[in-house]
Parts: C-alpha cells; structure tokens; sequence
C-alpha cells in the first residue's frame, strides 16, 4: 500500500493537470473550431514563468542562468503564469485571426511553437537553454512541512480546486449567450459575422482564456515536477492533450474531463509501467502510435467522442453537460 | 562582401531544397483543399527508406533514391486514400482533416521511430572538395541538389502545363466544381497529386538530410514551418509562388545566418506573419484559398 500511493497519487496528479489543461483547449477547438496546434507551448511559457518566479536568484557558481528568481510566494507565480501565457496567445492571434481560414492559423501556431523551441534552447540566459530548470519547490510545502517527495499531499487539494474553478469558468461560458456565440463562429464564421457578431474579437477572447488556462496547467506542472526544460515542446504534448478532448467529447466540459483521465491516466500513465521491450524508444513510440490511431478513428467513428456536446432544450435549462446529446451531423457533418 | 557572396551560394542550396518541399506540399494542399501536416514526417520516411536501401539492401545512392521516390509516391497516395478518403468523402470540416494530418504525423513519426530508432544517421557519401566559382564556394553534393532541383522544377512544370493530368490537376486546385462539371473526375487527380506529393517530399527529405550531413526522426517536423512560410508567400496551390517563395526564404535565412546562425530558420516565421500582415494571398494570388 506505502508504494502504490505515491504511484496513484502522481498519476492522479498529471489527470487534474491534463483536466485542466483539455477544458482550456476544448474552449479553444471544441467549442470555438480554432485549431492551435501548438497548445503545449502556452503550458511551456506558463511552467516557466511560474518556475522563475518561484526560484530564487541562481545559486552563484551553479552555471545555471534564468531571468527573474522572484522568489514570490504562492499564488502569484500561478496566476502570473496564466496572464503572460494568455498574453503571447492573444499576440499569436492577433496576427492570424483577421479573415483568415483555419489552416492559417494552424500553420501559424505550429511556426510559433518551433520558433519558441529555439528561443528557448537557444538564449540560454533566458530559461537555463536546454537543461531547464529544476529545483523548483513545492507551493505551501514548508508551511505544512510536508517532504518535498510527497509533494502530491499539498498540490493534488491545490489542483482539484484550481480544476473546479477552471470547469466553472467554462461551465458558464457554455451556458451563456457568449458560449452560443462562440458554437455559432464553429459552424460559420461568416454566418456568426453577418448576425453582427464581433467574430475577431471572440475569438481573439477565446485564445486568450485558453492559453492563460494553459499557463496555469503549466504551473501547476512545474511545481509538481519541480523541473521543467524544452523537450516539452515536442509535438506529441500537444497532441495527447487534443487526443483528451476528442475521445472525452469536444464541446462538452465533463467529456473532456472524462478524455484525460482515459489518455493521461490510463494510456500515458499506464504505459509508464509497462516493460521494456527492444529499445528504450519503443513503447513510447508504439503508445503514439495508438494514440494517434484512436483519435483518428474516433473522429470518423464517433466525432461526438465519449460524452458529445449537449444541446439545450427549449424550457429546459442545460445544467452539467448532461442533456439531449447534438444529432449527428450538426457538427458539420454530412449524414452519409 | 564575400561572407555575403557566400551566404547567397548558401541560400541557392536552401532554396533548392525548400523549392522541391514546398512546390510537393502546396500542390496538394490547393488540389485537395486543406494543409497537411504530415508532410514533414513523409519526408522524414523518403529519407529513412532511401538509407534503409543503401545500407541494409547496400543498393547505390542514386539506384536507391529512385526506388524510394517511387516507393514513397505509391505510400503517399495509398496512405492519403486509406485515411484522408473517408474524411473527404463524408465532406469533413477544415478542422477535422487538420486533426487528421496532425495525427497521421504522431503515427508516421513514432512508426520511424520504432523501426529506426531516435540516434541521428548520415549517408555514407563520399567526401568530395568544394569547388571555387570566383568568390563562391560549393561542394559538387550542393551542385547536384542545385541542378537536381532545378530539374524537378522543370519537370513539374513540363507536367502542369504540357500533360492531361496536370492541367487536370491546376484545373481542380483552381476551382473544384467548375472542374467537376468540366467533366473532371476529382478522384484520380487528388491520387496522382498525392503521389507526386511524396516523390518530391522524399527528393526534398533526402536533399535537407544530405545537405545537413546527418539526420534523425525529427528531422522534416523541425523544417516543416520553413516550407509553410515559403507556400504562404507563394501562394496556396501556386506551384511557381512556392519556387518564388522558395528562393526568397532560402536568401533571407542564410543572409540572417552571418548575424544570428543560431535563428537562421526562425527568420521564416518573420517572414510569414509579415506576408499574413501584409499580403495573405501570398505574392501569386489565387481564389477561394485565403
């Protein structure tokens, strides 16, 4: 029992992380229809922030160089790495979302998260290059003088609150008349545009939001951790974090919720356990390869993921993400 | 003076071949409509096959490029019928075939992955001295990917303008309906495109690995927004913008390489929100791809 708590309890952790991080880029691409294809990145800049404001200055004769070591206490590294996360997504798309279809913004993202790799890795007075940082210690720890390698006790009561109020935020969205705007850009820009909505600036609100939410997922990531360097950047994090949100359900709040716990903590956090076979790369790479097959079958077999999106029904108030479930094909979809 | 002469000889080589990426990626994306981001990956397999070919099968260079050009032509379009297929036939949204070419290049990568392994490779060619054109310095292997790459533009444009399938081919990029009522079935052109797409995708691989020296699983993902920016500046569906864009982004990276070699790709970025700032049909317009 002693040994498998702290398994279930890391595994636990990375699910609220990841439930965290789906709801943030279900606003984005389930509700919304933007392609980000560089969701990661925002994660990256927010554990980054939240990291340099967390450490101190570099420790002399370390060879470690960041900007920043604030040392601030907790909450302000979180909250701070939500609003320069959700900055650099506002900038992003500012210069895509004008009238442009959303292959350029794909692109667009895509470009920005390679760039952003290589500032990274490359100025290495920035974020420590390659290597990273680490040390980054737990928030509250001391306080409650809890060791640093059960760091879990202090951050997963952390977490599931911040992912309350993350699903919250999203919850209301979904029930306003903002949140029906925002279906009516996914199914057409044009047709949400001629009914007079400013479709730049929602969406351009959308990117912010998800990106700052993807800020916070990364705090949260890096004060677990405790270290975070540019391998995080590799497209396969962004990947598995659209593949939580197509299986759970684009569109609706608790499905994607209910995706990271089947991709991060069953598929990723199970595959962790699993024997070496040939080379170190190898199950890695065939988990990949799964994962990706599953979000590609799952798209052409059931768009609607897990749990679909609700709809409202007319008298009915929609609560919970629990409802009449959207017909087929009003995604967007053909019916043959 | 001569630094920048060089860098110019530099970027001939990066544009020849970012010109055989990108004219291979926009023609498809303008004949079938949407980006694929699996390009980078299906070049990164050309690569891998033509050394699986040269080493394991110990075939000569050139006799194994040109079996892995066909080879990847025939997996390209075989690949794009078993999964884009059903996509297109059910008329998808835009956003949903991006997932799907998001998803294929996580599998493509993790298949070369696993059979290759993540330890860089190198083509065993043999070392040859650089050769002086005045001020110019040039190793016959950066020569042959010059000529090999104004060759396959030649080609391509012969194949556009001189035969029945290319002319099919810009008459679907141009406007599909109008073809299709023009009697053009969309289906064997969207085929030959997709295989075009991966003979010039492995040239172009095989080219970037050769030019670099050595190469790994990561090696067409980390170039595939290079040649996203020259198709944008081009043009989509523009195969002679994306040659223009080509040669642009190929100069700019290697002059900007003498002051920052560390960001020399990066400058592509710049490149591509300047032409989505200022011009986002790209410099060759076409309709309907904006």
């Amino acid at each position: 029992m002693s040994t498998l708590l702290p398994i279930f309890a890391t595994a636990f952790m990375y699910v609220i992380i990841y439930a965290i991080l789906s709801i943030g880029l279900n606003l984005q691409y389930g509700v919304t229809g933007i392609v980000n294809f560089t969701y990661y990145t925002f994660v990256a800049i927010g554990a980054y922030v939240a990291g340099v404001l967390t450490l101190g200055k570099p420790p002399a004769g370390s060879g470690e160089t960041y900007i920043l070591g604030l040392n601030l206490p907790f909450p302000v590294p979180i909250v701070l790495a939500a609003l320069v996360a959700g900055l650099f997504g506002g900038l992003l798309a500012l210069t895509v979302f004008r009238r442009l279809r959303s292959d350029y913004l794909a692109i667009t993202t895509l470009c920005a998260g390679t760039v952003a790799f290589d500032i990274v890795t490359n100025s290495t007075g920035l974020f420590n290059g390659p290597n990273g940082i680490y040390g980054v210690p737990t928030p509250l720890a001391s306080t409650f003088g809890v060791p640093p390698q059960n760091s879990y006790m202090v951050l997963i009561p952390i977490g599931l609150v911040i992912l309350g109020l993350v699903w919250w935020v999203a919850h209301c969205i979904d029930l306003s008349p903002y949140g029906r705007t925002l279906r009516a850009i996914r199914e057409g820009r044009d047709a949400a545009a001629s009914f007079g909505k400013n479709t730049l600036r929602l969406q351009l609100g959308v990117m912010i939001l998800g990106c700052a939410i993807a800020g916070i997922g990364g705090a949260l990531t890096v004060e677990f951790v405790g270290a975070f360097n540019p391998s995080a950047f590799e497209t396969v994090e962004t990947f598995v974090v659209y593949a939580a949100v197509i299986l759970g359900g684009p569109g609706n709040n608790l499905g994607v919720i209910l995706g990271a716990v089947l991709v991060q903590g069953v598929i990723i956090q199970g595959s962790l356990y699993l024997p070496t076979i040939g080379a170190e790369s190898l199950v890695p790479a065939i988990r990949n390869m799964v994962i990706g097959a599953m979000v590609i079958l799952v798209l052409y077999f059931r768009p609607r993921g897990m749990v679909g999106e609700t709809r409202p029904q007319l008298g009915v108030p929609r609560r919970w993400g629990i409802g009449r479930t959207l017909a087929p094909g009003s995604r967007g979809e053909a019916d043959s | 003076m001569n630094e920048f002469i060089q860098a110019m000889g530099f970027g001939l080589v990066t544009a020849s071949v970012l010109a055989l990426a990108a004219v291979g990626l926009t023609l498809q994306f303008g004949v079938t409509n949407y980006a694929n981001f699996a390009y980078g990956d299906i070049m990164t397999l050309g690569v891998y096959l033509t050394w699986a070919l040269t080493t394991a099968a110990h075939l000569n260079f050139a006799i194994a490029l040109v079996v892995a050009v066909v080879a990847m032509a025939g997996i390209t379009a075989a690949v794009a019928e078993g999964v884009m297929g059903p996509f297109v036939r059910r008329r998808s949204p835009t956003v949903v075939l991006l997932m799907v070419t998001f998803g294929l290049s996580l599998i493509l990568n993790s298949v070369i992955l696993a059979i290759w392994g993540a330890n860089s490779d190198a083509f065993q060619l043999p070392g040859t001295q650089p050769l002086h054109f005045g001020p110019l310095l040039l190793t016959p292997i950066q020569l042959t990917i010059i000529g090999g790459s104004i060759v396959a533009m030649v080609a391509i444009h012969l194949l556009l303008t001189r035969t029945g399938i290319g002319k099919r081919m810009r008459a679907v990029s141009d406007n599909r309906d109008l073809a299709r009522v023009s009697g053009i079935s969309p289906t064997p052109v969207v085929r030959a495109t997709w295989a075009i797409t991966g003979a010039l995708a492995t040239l172009a691989g095989v080219s970037l690995a050769v030019e670099a020296s050595q190469f790994s699983p990561g090696l067409g993902e980390g170039f595939l927004f290079v040649i996203f920016a020259a198709v944008i500046l081009g043009g989509v569906g523009r195969p002679y913008g994306a040659m223009l864009g080509a040669l642009v982004v190929g100069l700019v990276t290697e002059v900007v390489a003498l002051w920052l070699p560390q960001y020399k790709l990066d400058v592509a970025f710049v490149v591509l929100i300047l032409v989505l700032l200022l011009r986002p049909q790209g410099l060759i317009a076409s309709a309907g791809k904006v």
